[in-house]
């Protein structure tokens, strides 16, 4: 499929060539990324640039480019544009970005295929850090009605951001690269969803006030956990986050009076020994699950608990072990997204093509038209005047089933409909100069 | 035309089936439409459905006089709870258990059609109205513990399947598409819960009814055995759940157990002997 794509799009680039004098605006893509700048670099261009889009207004009123919009993130900062490619976007870039870094060095641009490429792989998570994470097809929706809103947006820019999001959504729905978490807290969850049929009901013991302790806990809170008891040594500290989460606080001595009312523990208190073993976790009802979850080092409780009827340990290698599974899978996803990238590409060039032969279509007709015109005229000139409304009637029809004809054929071989066509030879259209 | 829309039926059933099987293990590659599998089995349930009306319209067969027909009806109920169930709980791995167990009771009353057609409660003096209480208090909730015991063996199943999955601790435990473990565990319980009651009432009603026609309460037949060791079964899971206190894992192992060696001995008894009747009790 894909080297069926790269052929099909060589012809058609081949054809695009030899378009003569048809209007061919080029596509670029011109940014820093994650990729090329770090995180001071990116920080540092985001306090420059307050307000994105109206950069796009700027880029559009100065002529920089006939249509621009501006995507901005955490991760990235790049301008599509319509036309700029001769330096003046990259100048306009550079000269922002020499304040902080060296332009050269972090500074990427995209032109036509590759710029499409490359949107399309934004907007469907394979060019994120994390790959797959939903949010960016919303950030990169939100620039471009940013750009609609400030009037950047031509017929080119919004055809590409249609398809792009388009092509995000074969992506979301046809592979798996956004179907299975990669960070350790929602892989959590999503195990407590597999034991608990509501998180609702479900009453949250943490033990400690580790960073990773309270994100699992406010990613179980998002869930719908409700009940949230937090121990630790210091029942201050323990009350500070457990007021956080609307729960109760506990010292850790308290640990044994409320583990019967946990169904979900995360452990991550810095403790020698483990604090939860079969003694304590034998009293407990056999019938109600409990999920424990140990992300302490020295581990928070023994090992040998997971082994016990209706308890499900996972400590912190284990959620990360999952966690780059799921990595794993979503990486071998990448590879079909990849086609249908490819795929959207070729619809996407088409839709150029169609686009670009477009004014030579309507001058075509029109050279029929006058020839046709011209020629009966010429003839009738010989004959008698009441036959002149009849030949201008015959004139047109002539002239309407040639053009329909030729238009048939051109918008086929765009398309690379063409029965007789295998691609290796394009339609030339004949230029202006010839038909006259 | 009876025949032809069973075996059109059990086809669809099993199409259903392995659809259902090929999304379980293939994930999101299976190439199958999701609404796919749940439609082949709505329409294999209607097909099924018919089959049951012209049972009913053939005046030579008695409602549950037979194993036959009533191996019919049991995988009829089977289908219809499942139906019941899928509209609250839609995992594939329930119905790709379900549905062969379905095929497998729709296949044995082929089996037996052409081993027990005889009629044996044709012969007997009951009346119409008698038939039809009999019916009610004996024979709808003789199905209804069967199915019970048929969806509580697959539920346990499905409860070992994710648990294991979430002991081994590795990605699989997310990657599987099957219900929650509390949710399983609920539903054997309530499944468990109904075939006991239902089972309760069979042994009862038939026990008054052999008294009231001064018949033996015992008799040595297939179905009254089958139905007090169903009562035994349903009794002894709801035992340990209850007073014992078993955690769901055991409870689920247990169940898997002894109704998995009651199906295979009705199963491997009905090969043998063929008739699944109170051929004994009438005689």
């Amino acid at each position: 499929m894909r080297s069926s794509g790269r052929k099909m799009r060589a012809a058609n680039l081949a054809f695009l060539g030899r378009v003569e004098g048809a209007y061919h605006p080029r596509l670029v893509l011109t940014g820093v990324s994650y990729r090329t700048l770090n995180v001071d670099g990116r920080e540092s261009l985001a306090r420059l640039i307050p307000e994105p889009e109206r950069l796009a207004e700027r880029i559009v009123r100065e002529g920089l480019a006939s249509e621009a919009a501006v995507i901005s993130t955490c991760n990235r900062f790049e301008i599509v544009s319509v036309g700029g490619e001769g330096g003046g976007i990259r100048q306009f870039f550079e000269s922002l970005l020499s304040s902080c870094t060296n332009p050269a060095d972090v500074l990427y641009q995209h032109i036509d295929d590759s710029a499409v490429r490359h949107l399309y792989r934004v907007s469907s998570s394979l060019d994120s850090m994390v790959l797959g994470e939903a949010q960016i097809l919303g950030q990169v929706k939100k620039a471009y009605h940013r750009a609609i809103e400030i009037g950047s947006v031509g017929a080119h820019l919004h055809h590409l951001f249609q398809s792009a999001f388009s092509v995000a959504k074969k992506v979301r729905a046809h592979t798996e690269v956004s179907q299975h978490g990669v960070s350790v807290s929602y892989v959590a969850v999503r195990l407590a969803e597999q034991i608990f049929s509501d998180l609702a009901d479900t009453t949250v013991l943490i033990l400690g006030s580790g960073e990773m302790a309270e994100l699992a806990a406010l990613h179980l809170c998002s869930k719908g956990c409700r009940k949230i008891i937090v121990a630790n040594r210091t029942v201050e500290r323990a009350a500070e986050l457990a007021e956080r989460f609307g729960g109760a606080a506990v010292s850790l001595g308290d640990v044994d009076r409320v583990l019967d009312q946990a169904d979900i523990v995360i452990g991550s208190i810095s403790i020698d020994r483990p604090i939860l073993n079969r003694s304590v976790l034998r009293n407990r009802d056999g019938n109600r699950p409990v999920f424990l979850i140990d992300l302490g080092l020295p581990r928070n409780f023994a090992a040998d608990l997971g082994e016990m009827d209706s308890v499900y340990l996972y400590n912190i290698d284990d959620l990360a072990h999952i966690a780059d599974e799921n990595k794993a899978l979503r990486e071998a996803a990448a590879h079909e997204a990849e086609l249908i990238i490819e795929y959207g590409l070729v619809q996407f060039e088409r839709w150029r093509l169609k686009r670009a032969a477009q004014p030579e279509i309507v001058d075509l007709r029109e050279k029929v038209r006058v020839i046709c015109e011209h020629e009966v005229f010429r003839h009738l000139a010989k004959s008698s005047d009441t036959q002149g409304e009849t030949a201008r009637e015959l004139a047109h029809a002539i002239t309407q089933k040639i053009s329909h004809e030729l238009t048939a054929l051109i918008e086929r071989h765009s398309q690379g409909t063409d029965p007789h066509d295998s691609g290796s030879a394009p339609l030339l259209i004949v230029p202006k100069s010839k038909i006259e | 035309m009876t025949h032809l829309l069973a075996i059109l039926a059990i086809v669809l059933y099993a199409t259903s089936a392995l659809m259902l099987f090929v999304q379980l293990w293939r994930s999101q590659d299976s190439g199958v439409p999701w609404i796919a599998p749940r439609v082949t089995f709505m329409g294999a349930l209607l097909l099924h459905t018919l089959t049951m009306g012209c049972v009913i319209q053939d005046p030579k067969l008695v409602l549950l006089d037979n194993g036959a027909d009533y191996f019919l009806w049991v995988s009829w109920a089977l289908a219809c709870a499942f139906a019941y169930i899928q509209r609250r709980v839609q995992y594939p791995i329930i119905g790709a258990f379900v549905i062969p167990a379905i095929v497998v009771f729709m296949g044995s009353s082929s089996y037996l059609l052409h081993k027990d057609t005889v009629s044996v409660l044709g012969s007997t003096n009951i009346s119409p109205r008698q038939d039809v209480v009999l019916s009610m208090l004996h024979a709808v909730p003789a199905l209804v513990s069967v199915v019970s015991l048929a969806l509580a063996l697959v539920v346990s199943i499905v409860f070992l399947i994710v648990e294991r999955r979430l002991k081994r601790r590795k990605g699989k435990a997310l990657a599987l598409s099957g219900p929650n473990l509390q949710l399983l565990d609920r539903l054997n319980k309530n499944l468990v819960q109904v075939g006991f009651v239902a089972i309760s009432l069979v042994v009862l009603s038939g026990g008054l009814w052999a008294v009231s026609e001064q018949k033996p309460v015992f008799s040595a037949d297939t179905s009254v055995i089958s139905g007090l060791v169903v009562w035994v079964l349903l009794a002894f899971i709801l035992h340990v759940r209850l007073v014992l206190r078993w955690s769901p894992k055991q409870v689920s192992r247990l169940t898997v157990l002894v109704t998995g060696s009651f199906f295979i001995t009705v199963f491997v008894v009905l090969a043998f002997a063929g008739r699944l009747t109170h051929a004994e009790l009438w005689s």
